[in-house]
């Protein structure tokens, strides 16, 4: 996992690199301290070696004498036995030197730093090679009022034993720094598990895919994000899916209609359309095509067109419960078709196709039913009413012709009952066909009884009735209104 | 959440149904044409076709090179490589249809015979209303999932040929005389013709796949270019 090395290494390489700084700041400035203190101690015991010296000569009186040789006492006087001692009178010239046997042959001091420094502020001290002893030391002269004193150590046992004293800090400071590798390896890890579990989900999320590790984020702030995130994450992803279910549960839905039905968005791009819209509007416009946004040039949708500029603009609104919608039927190429638009409050709207050539063509069939029946009816009734003017306009009349005229005008009532009959008949299979039982009918067995119904009449105009059905023919049918249909 | 993956496959789904509709207007105007009954062709319409042919084998390369793109640089999965396979696969045959489309204008209008053209301009024109109706359907049914106009289209492939071997017979047997050698000699040609048409199409066929071979190996588009 590059991602998750390169980000931890950085906030690793981060603290360490301020710790790393902090620490040899710390390093620098204590060595600096430890210097100085070691500096100020040392100078504090050639101080002592100085004074001891100066009291030494003061005492036996060797500056008087001029005895310096009793100086030699003081080698023994002094605990620390590597310490050389230079007295130098005021014009340079070396009085004792405690290190070189022959000091009277000893060039003139007076230029030395340390003597130069100890003229202008009583003490003056200097690191340096001896050119007399070719060793190194550390000098510190003293003025008095007759001579210097000159304490001097070697140089390099002092600067062994500076570091050996400080061995153990710099050991420590590398312990402290290697506590604070481990802490800061510790930390880093800590963090990163959060941001590779972060950039595991991102990757999960770019692909699409349901995350289900909801509570494997460490228990912190950023685990706690993560944990949110995948959360938030989860539930649009179960909503979008839903979305989708839902989506194709109405897409199912709507390819098991009847109806053409398509969604539009405000643009009036498809949304969803369903075989049927586009099959409709590819037989309205006469062309061959599958995109459903073709329907905005033909020209029988030329209404809807204007509908939609209309009720599209921006400025218009409505309320959800006030939808503005058209509906109007047209015909084309002998078929009659329903068209419904609704626009919806989020200016998306919806189409819907309905093929209303047959219950268009029963609505036509019926109006021309209704005008034949009215049509029917009036004859009766207009030769009944003739009938009865006739013998109320003509009181005179005679029995023979007022009978005729009565068993006429019955004669037509009975017609129109008929008539009534078999219009209440028709409304019945009209409204309720499905109350009639349908059932296997025999066709053979139907007709006999009709003839037998007939018989009396049949015999009376002389008719004979020859019967030739297959016995075996049967129907699925009513038999009542099977019957009715022979009768007639 | 629409993802970049989202908008690549519905940016080569428009693209689909523009290349769609551009085929089915040029069997419509196919259609148009056998339906008419006359071998020449107005200069307009014959343009038309010809830059209408044109533009779709442009955009054929475009739609290929659009789905290889986003299946390199989205790796879609499950439904969508799905649907995007089906996509290309159904632009090559769709850009088939359009060359035989092309074909079929160019045979029509070497038609001399014109009263045999209009014995048998029936059959032809219902065969091609049946094809066209059934291209039209099989697409309804990729663009709208839409399994039962699928299945239809599957199941009246065998019935439409059926019927049109047939009613070309039955043509035959109306259309030229009484003459028992003349019309073995008519069934002759027609299946000649037949066989011709088919070694042409499998000829059509292999040098679609050296096409595709040689996509394979150097990855370039070579389709409707010339070759140096």
């Amino acid at each position: 996992m590059p991602l998750h090395q390169s980000f931890r290494r950085k906030i690793f390489i981060y603290f360490i690199a301020v710790f790393l700084l902090f620490t040899v700041a710390i390093l620098l400035f204590q060595l600096q301290r430890e210097r100085e203190f070691k500096k100020a101690q040392l100078e504090n015991t050639l101080e002592n070696v100085t004074e001891v010296a100066h009291n030494f000569i003061d005492f036996y009186k060797l500056n008087k004498t001029g005895d310096f040789n009793r100086a030699d006492t003081l080698k023994s006087l002094i605990p620390q036995n590597n310490i050389r001692l230079t007295i130098i009178d005021k014009k340079g010239k070396v009085l004792y030197d405690s290190f070189v046997a022959d000091y009277s042959n000893m060039e003139n001091h007076f230029q030395r730093p340390e003597i130069q420094k100890a003229l202008f502020s009583a003490f003056g001290s200097n690191v340096r090679h001896s050119e007399t002893t070719k060793q190194e030391f550390y000098y510190y002269a003293r003025n008095y009022d007759d001579y210097f004193v000159r304490a001097a150590m070697v140089y390099d046992i002092q600067v062994a034993n500076f570091l050996k004293a400080n061995r153990f800090f710099i050991f420590f400071i590398v312990i402290i720094f290697l506590g604070i590798w481990l802490i800061v390896n510790v930390i880093t890890k800590r963090l990163s598990i959060s941001i590779t579990k972060l950039k595991d989900f991102a990757i999960k999320a770019g692909r699409n895919e349901m995350i289900e590790n909801e509570n494997e984020f460490p228990e912190n702030e950023l685990g706690e994000i993560g944990t949110q995130i995948v959360k938030i994450y989860n539930k649009l992803h179960r909503a979008k899916d839903d979305v989708a279910l839902e989506k194709d549960r109405l897409f199912n839905h709507m390819n098991i209609l009847n109806e053409g039905i398509s969604f539009f968005k405000p643009n009036k791009e498809k949304m969803l359309a369903n075989s049927h819209f586009i099959q409709y509007i590819s037989i309205i416009s006469n062309t061959s095509t599958i995109s459903a946004e073709h329907i905005f040039e033909i020209p029988e949708f030329k209404k809807i067109n204007n509908f939609l500029n209309e009720n599209l603009a921006k400025e218009i609104e409505f309320l959800p419960n006030e939808l503005p919608q058209i509906e109007y039927t047209f015909n084309k190429n002998e078929q009659y078709f329903k068209v419904l638009c609704i626009v919806f409050a989020d200016k998306s709207f919806e189409i819907l196709i309905t093929d209303v050539t047959r219950p268009e063509k029963r609505r036509l069939l019926k109006q021309q039913l209704t005008s034949n029946i009215a049509h029917e009816l009036k004859t009766p009734l207009a030769s009944i009413k003739g009938y009865i003017e006739t013998l109320m306009n003509n009181p005179g009349i005679s029995e023979e012709k007022k009978k005729y005229f009565i068993e006429r005008a019955f004669a037509q009532a009975e017609r129109l009952n008929l008539l009534l009959n078999d219009i209440s008949l028709l409304n019945n299979i009209e409204d309720a066909g499905e109350l009639f039982e349908i059932k296997q009918v025999n066709v053979k067995n139907i007709v006999t009884d009709v003839i037998e119904n007939l018989e009396n009449r049949l015999s009376e105009k002389n008719i004979k009735c020859k019967l030739n059905v297959d016995p075996e023919v049967v129907v699925n049918g009513n038999d009542s209104l099977l019957s009715s249909v022979f009768r007639i | 959440m629409t993802t970049k993956k989202d908008d690549a496959i519905n940016s080569i789904m428009s693209e689909f149904e523009e290349f769609a509709n551009l085929v089915l207007h040029q069997l419509d105007l196919l259609e148009k044409l056998i339906s008419s009954g006359e071998t020449k062709l107005s200069d307009d319409l014959s343009k038309e076709l010809i830059s209408n042919e044109k533009k779709l084998d442009k955009m054929e390369v475009k739609i290929s090179d659009k789905i290889v793109n986003t299946i390199v640089l989205y790796q879609p999965v499950a439904s969508d490589i799905r649907r995007i396979f089906a996509c290309f696969r159904i632009v090559n045959s769709l850009e088939r249809i359009g060359d035989m489309v092309i074909t079929i204008v160019d045979a029509v209008q070497n038609i001399k015979t014109l009263k045999i053209y209009a014995e048998l301009n029936d059959v032809i024109t219902n065969m091609l209303i049946n094809s066209s109706n059934m291209v039209n359907k099989a697409l309804l049914a990729y663009i709208n999932d839409d399994r039962e106009y699928a299945i239809w289209t599957i199941k009246n492939d065998t019935v439409v040929d059926e019927i049109n071997k047939k009613m070309l017979k039955k043509a035959i047997k109306k259309s030229s005389d009484s003459n028992e050698e003349n019309k073995q000699l008519f069934i002759s040609f027609i299946s000649m013709n037949s066989v011709v048409t088919n070694i042409e199409r499998i000829a059509g066929h292999a040098t679609n796949i050296a096409e595709a071979a040689i996509y394979s190996i150097e990855g370039k588009d070579i389709r409707h270019k010339p070759i140096d």
